[in-house]
């Protein structure tokens, strides 16, 4: 986990230089952060050894980040929904992260890497096609 | 992230500045548990100064209110920046969390 700072901040950084405004560039950090802690957490099970890989790749329109592991294969897509509404007494914490990595991308995609690993590919809007596509409006 | 403590009469104010994630929520859920326990159950939490949180930060907001308002305090935020929010707001934490513009409304609210 000390390497999450750094991870993040590579993924950012993609981000900083394709364009991308101070809400895309929050967006972008929560996502990378919220899914290499679950990668840390529950692939790795917080063991000091695992590795993560994190390319981006920037076209005119979108940021794309591809977070690599070798992990247990996990597909978030199957994760049920959080509890965002019960009362306080009631409400449980936990799924949020993968709740908000959706919430916040325009596009999360998970492959696995054969029987152990995963791809996780999410790819976020910058630039002018964050506004609304012709026809839309 | 760093922490400070400010006591206003009965009210806990917890400064906190930088970052709340994965890798140093646990240090803040210290802090503000540490607090609670020492009977100080009216706590807001001063957000004004965090420019990010992830859901390892909304964890500890969850537990620590849970903590405060099983022995008839509360937590309250104060100040969170419109990022921060968007998250409060996203995970469904706005309809639990009493949230301030400022410290001393947040303080204020408490009576």
């Amino acid at each position: 986990m000390e390497h999450l700072p750094e991870l993040v901040e590579f993924a950012t950084q993609g981000g900083r230089e394709s364009g991308a405004d101070a809400e895309a560039l929050h967006d972008i950090r929560l996502a990378v952060s919220e899914v290499c802690t679950n990668v840390v957490e529950h692939g790795y099970r917080g063991e000091a050894r695992g590795s993560i890989t994190i390319e981006t790749t920037a076209t005119a329109e979108r940021l794309i980040v591809r977070i690599e592991d070798d992990a247990p294969v996990f597909d978030p897509s199957t994760l049920p929904a959080p509890d965002t509404g019960s009362d306080w007494e009631r409400r449980q914490p936990g799924k949020v992260g993968w709740h908000l990595v959706y919430r916040v991308m325009d596009e999360v995609r998970h492959e696995p890497r054969g029987d152990r690993g995963n791809v996780v590919i999410l790819a976020k809007r910058i630039g002018p096609a964050s506004a609304p596509a012709p026809g839309t409006g | 992230m760093e922490t400070s403590v400010e006591q206003r009469g009965d009210v806990i104010t917890v400064h906190v500045s930088g970052s709340v994630d994965g890798r140093t929520a646990d240090d803040l859920q210290h802090v503000l548990s540490r607090e609670v326990e020492a009977g100080h159950h009216k706590v807001v939490a001063d957000f004004g100064a965090v420019d990010y949180t992830s859901s390892a930060g909304l964890r500890v907001l969850l537990a620590t209110l849970k903590q405060a308002r099983s022995r008839g305090g509360d937590l309250r935020l104060a100040g969170p920046h419109p990022e921060v929010l968007k998250v409060l707001t996203l995970s469904g934490f706005t309809s639990i969390l009493r949230v301030f513009a400022t410290v001393d409304d947040a303080v204020a609210s408490f009576g």
